[in-house]
């Protein structure tokens, strides 16, 4: 059964929608600019939506205007939203806003507490279900930074299998200054760059980001989800095993549930982090299931900053933007390969509306480690 | 969302302090891990182990298949613990707290699950799920998908909630006002995969329907759940009103209050009852209005 990517929406530190997506990424622009320092914490290079605190955005208002935009766009009118599945990817939820408040009253020299109510990281696919009018399941997964991969995967799953009719994929994440102390303190945090699968790379720098993509059964556009697989990597709650074997495994699962040959490739979003680990982990990965010369890959996270759970969706939807164009985007941050030959591109890549299948990869904290493909049909 | 129903329950495995109290701090997770660190883990992951471990020794097996064997844990609210305590160190004002960086590592919202995953030696699909008071309903239906699609033969399915700092501010974390008695605890079912090795008629019984909504009316819900001899019901607080409207069936209360997730608890508790073959339906409603319901059978 097809499963089409009927309407995709964003927003991150680029801006929101298509054409800021594209502008950003095909001229390697890098959103990543050094900050104030989040709470009274050293000042970080980040990128932010706006110049405001996202938290002071509100992450419920960020997450409802994105749902509102994908859903205008595939024009769905109020009994299609009752039958919207809602799969949320997310690590901080509502949270963020409720830091801001303990930050205050931390000051003061009280407690944390409950004030906020805020619930776990569910409440807000609870509340953007119920404003939303969706009389379908609602699932939030917390798989760190492959939340939302996960979420994409099962959500088409569902759809194939019938059990939901249609599902709106949403990732979100703001940024916390727990997150950005805890990289620091784990040594995962760059201060001098984000540069993926560099010689160089010393870490990963944080970014937020919101996106959504509807998926549907049918339907004749031109991005297909095809299938992906879901594995588990138990070397360190960190980090994965360096030699990439968890990451191969799961790339070779999800082509084989998709039923594309390893040949058939045309490119792949890789995670890319920037830290070394993580790439040292992904290189080797892709050493194993395609050579020394695997398809042309890049990281969008030296662009958009590493957004945590949203990352899946937002550089999903930005891939796909760019496919509109006609072109793979480069590697922002990039300049020295860590291995000879093996290197993410440099300048964006035209493709000029070829049909493709795209291999898209996930692995975080946690051990889950995600890959999923989806068809384009191409222009030509 | 019938499709991938009934689903063979071999194994489960409860922890659950009573109301009000809180659960030791000595837990014993019954299996090794790795470097003997389990002394060394927060509350929330430990009191996760142990009550998996009882699921797994519950069901007889020694050795999960590795890629075969999924974990999916449903939790309300999270690690907060660990959240929290990494936070009020990092901002510490008095020099006394230093952060850990192996705290906030284990503060995501899949640690739990990643220890279990690592104890048990699995390699398969590890998820980590949080939908307040539907958060067990939607861990059984991410796993019955996978099940169905034969991407694994066995499920460990589980729910895991503590206090954060303790009863008054977990209940008021979910919306609820005190003196509303919560509890805090951990339940873990083994479901097999029908037709799959581990399906035999030793099975403990079966989930029967485990569905869910954004929105709905539970009293059409309660209407359509049986009555009569043999028939259980268990309602979270907010589904309270409705108890009158219980009919015939029992009124399960295993005094395990503990929420969002104690329905989970409760068909533990339904299943190591002695006596006979049964039902048990769970409703559960969230502040937000979204409604889960999950049936039971138990074989006699």
């Amino acid at each position: 059964m097809r499963i089409e990517i009927r309407a995709a929406a964003a927003l991150s530190c680029f801006g929101e929608g298509p054409e800021a997506h594209r502008l950003a990424l095909r001229t390697g622009r890098c959103g990543l600019l050094q900050r104030p320092g989040h709470s009274g914490g050293p000042a970080l290079p980040c990128a932010r939506i706006g110049d405001q605190s996202s938290a002071e955005l509100r992450p419920l208002e960020l997450a409802e205007h994105t749902l509102q935009s994908v859903l205008e766009q595939a024009g769905l009118g109020p009994a299609e939203r009752r039958s919207c599945a809602l799969f949320l990817g997310t690590t901080t939820g509502l949270s963020a806003t409720e830091e801001l408040l303990w930050l205050e009253q931390h000051r003061l020299g009280k407690p944390w507490h409950a004030n906020m109510r805020s619930g776990g990281l569910g409440r807000l696919a609870a509340v953007l279900a119920s404003r939303l009018g969706s009389r379908a399941p609602l699932f939030t997964y917390t798989t760190a930074c492959t939340s939302t991969a996960v979420a994409l995967v099962m959500a088409a799953r569902l759809v194939r299998a019938g059990q939901v009719e249609r599902a709106l994929v949403l990732g979100l994440d703001v940024l916390m200054g727990i997150a950005a102390d805890g990289f620091r303190y784990l040594q995962l945090y760059s201060e001098t760059g984000c540069r993926p699968f560099d010689r160089d790379r010393d870490g990963l720098q944080l970014g937020e980001g919101c996106a959504a993509l509807l998926l549907e059964k049918g339907g004749s556009g031109r991005f297909e989800m095809l299938d992906g697989a879901i594995a588990h990597d138990s070397s360190h709650i960190a980090s994965g095993s360096s030699d990439g074997r968890t990451a191969a495994g799961v790339m070779a699962e999800a082509m084989r549930r998709s039923r594309v040959e390893r040949g058939s490739i045309t490119a792949i979003k890789a995670h890319g982090t920037g830290t070394p680990a993580n790439d040292l982990s992904e290189l080797n990965a892709l050493t194993k299931i395609f050579g020394e010369r695997p398809p042309p890959f890049s990281s969008l996270k030296g662009a958009l900053g590493h957004t945590l759970g949203a990352s899946s969706a937002l550089e999903t939807a930005a891939w796909l933007w760019c496919l509109e164009e006609g072109f793979l985007p480069p590697t922002v941050g990039f300049a020295n390969a860590a291995q000879p030959g093996l290197e993410p591109l440099r300048q964006p890549l035209p493709l000029d509306g070829r049909p493709g299948v795209h291999l898209f990869n996930a692995f975080g904290f946690g051990g889950t480690s995600v890959s999923y493909l989806i068809r384009d049909r191409g222009t030509r | 969302m019938s499709a991938h129903w009934p689903l063979p329950v071999i194994g489960f495995g409860l922890f659950a302090a009573a109301p009000g109290e809180k659960l030791p701090e000595d837990l014993e997770p019954f299996i090794e891990l790795p470097g003997k660190r389990f002394r060394k883990l927060g509350r929330f992951v430990r009191l996760g182990l142990a009550a998996a471990s009882r699921a797994s020794r519950s069901a007889g097996i020694e050795r999960f298949p590795s890629a075969r064997t999924g974990i999916f844990l449903g939790s309300g609210l999270g690690n907060l613990p660990d959240l929290f305590g990494f936070a009020q160190a990092a901002h510490d004002l008095t020099g006394e707290l230093m952060p850990s960086p192996i705290q906030f590592a284990n503060s995501v919202g899949n640690s739990a699950a990643f220890y279990i995953a690592q104890a048990f030696e699995l390699s398969g699909p590890v998820l980590a799920l949080s939908q307040e008071e539907v958060s067990f309903e939607s861990a059984l239906i991410s796993a019955a998908c996978l099940l169905e699609a034969n991407d694994i033969d066995l499920a460990l399915v589980g729910a895991l909630d503590i206090f954060q700092p303790d009863e008054v501010e977990h209940v008021q974390r979910m919306g609820y006002e005190p003196p509303l008695t919560a509890g805090e605890g951990s339940a873990w079912l083994v479901l097999a995969r029908p037709g799959s090795e581990w399906d035999t008629p030793g099975a403990l019984g079966s989930i029967q329907l485990a569905q869910m909504s954004a929105v709905g009316d539970p009293s059409q819900l309660l209407e359509s759940t049986p009555q009569g001899e043999g028939a259980s019901l268990w309602l979270n607080p907010r589904l309270a009103p409705l108890w009158e409207r219980a009919g015939g069936r029992t009124r399960f209360d295993p005094k395990l209050a503990f929420f969002p997730t104690g329905n989970a608890g409760a068909i533990c508790a339904f299943l190591q009852e002695p006596g006979g073959s049964g039902t048990l339906h769970t409703l559960v409603q969230g502040r937000d209005g979204e409604l889960g319901h999950i049936a039971v059978e138990r074989r006699g």
